[in-house]
């Protein structure tokens, strides 16, 4: 529950950040390459026009993986705050429950971070992103898997998992 | 229920169909005029180009500008609300678990509310003529919602600790 609220804070630390130092920068440059590219093109100047759809590009790129990164910590630490609640029905022991927890928060500080380093070292933090994402996905399967267990317990006519 | 929790979640549940509402009415009475401006402006900026009209290009492309600047504050606002009531309605329902007495949680919970409010009001406010009062606000909104979790990360800490 804690890891969720720190999430959801390193979110809209994040977003601050962003909204205070980039997004006006991001809506200025978005202005000058299309003028830019505007009078390329009307200047018949080739060069001026590629260098400027290069810029754009890369200033897609750079609002993608900002935004991106905001809107996937917050989620994941509203997620991780929702499965708390669910944490007595996971019927594993606490140390695998602790472990799933913790796997959770790992891939979900993980994904988001890799994300926003993607534009400066490309593939390799692409890689690491898909990583964390892969930890998330690891360990919902894993506190389903005890989720499971418990309503088997339940619907067992013994009471006693198998 | 006490008053923390119930504030968290009639105040969420209201600050959701507030964002739903606004959402609604800028969906019927101004996206699509904003989106046809958008790209209305784009294409005659490009149009111009063509014609070898510089200035006109640049005036089409500035209203282009002008008109994304309000499109993405609107929208911005819209699911900055919901998100924000969804965050509030989420934290009501385990409120009673933050370790501080009820008078803390119920501040804590109103500057929690009023923030989630005031944030998004002032990103709507950030028009030009008004930009300065607009981000004041939205700053400020942001900084209760921050600190408010803050406090709330460090209660739950304090509690896993006493565990």
């Amino acid at each position: 529950m804690g890891g969720g609220v720190l999430l959801v804070l390193l979110g809209f630390l994040h977003g601050g950040y962003y909204a205070l130092l980039d997004l006006d920068r991001h809506e200025a440059l978005d202005a000058s390459i299309l003028t830019a590219m505007t009078s390329g093109a009307a200047a018949h100047d080739a060069s001026a026009v590629t260098k400027a759809l290069a810029d754009y590009g890369n200033l897609q790129g750079d609002k993608a993986v900002k935004i991106a990164a905001h809107a996937h910590v917050i989620e994941f630490g509203l997620l991780s705050f929702i499965l708390a609640f669910f944490q007595p029905y996971v019927d594993l022991s606490a140390k695998w429950k602790l472990r799933w927890a913790q796997i959770l928060l790992l891939g979900s500080v993980m994904l988001p971070v890799c994300v926003l380093l993607e534009i400066r070292f490309g593939l390799v933090a692409g890689g690491l992103a898909d990583f964390g994402g892969l930890l998330v996905i690891l360990s919902l399967l894993g506190m389903w898997v005890g989720i499971l267990r418990y309503t088997g317990r339940l619907d067992s006519p013994t009471g006693a998992t198998r | 229920m006490s008053g923390s929790r119930k504030l968290l979640l009639v105040g969420g549940l209201l600050l959701a169909i507030w964002g739903m509402s606004y959402g609604l009415w800028y969906a019927v009475f101004a996206e699509h005029q904003a989106l046809d401006n958008i790209g209305s402006s784009l294409s005659t900026s490009f149009a111009k180009a063509a014609e070898r009209n510089p200035a006109a290009s640049r005036a089409a492309l500035q209203a282009y500008s002008a008109a994304q600047y309000v499109y993405i504050r609107q929208v911005d606002a819209h699911s900055h609300w919901i998100g924000l009531a969804m965050l509030l309605i989420v934290l009501g329902i385990a409120f009673d678990r933050v370790p501080y007495g009820q008078s803390r949680r119920f501040w804590l919970a109103l500057a929690l509310l009023l923030g989630s409010f005031v944030f998004p009001l002032g990103v709507v406010l950030e028009n030009p003529g008004r930009a300065a009062m607009g981000r004041a606000l939205a700053i400020a909104g942001s900084g209760l919602i921050v600190f408010s979790l803050a406090v709330i990360a460090a209660g739950f800490a304090w509690a896993r600790a006493d565990d």
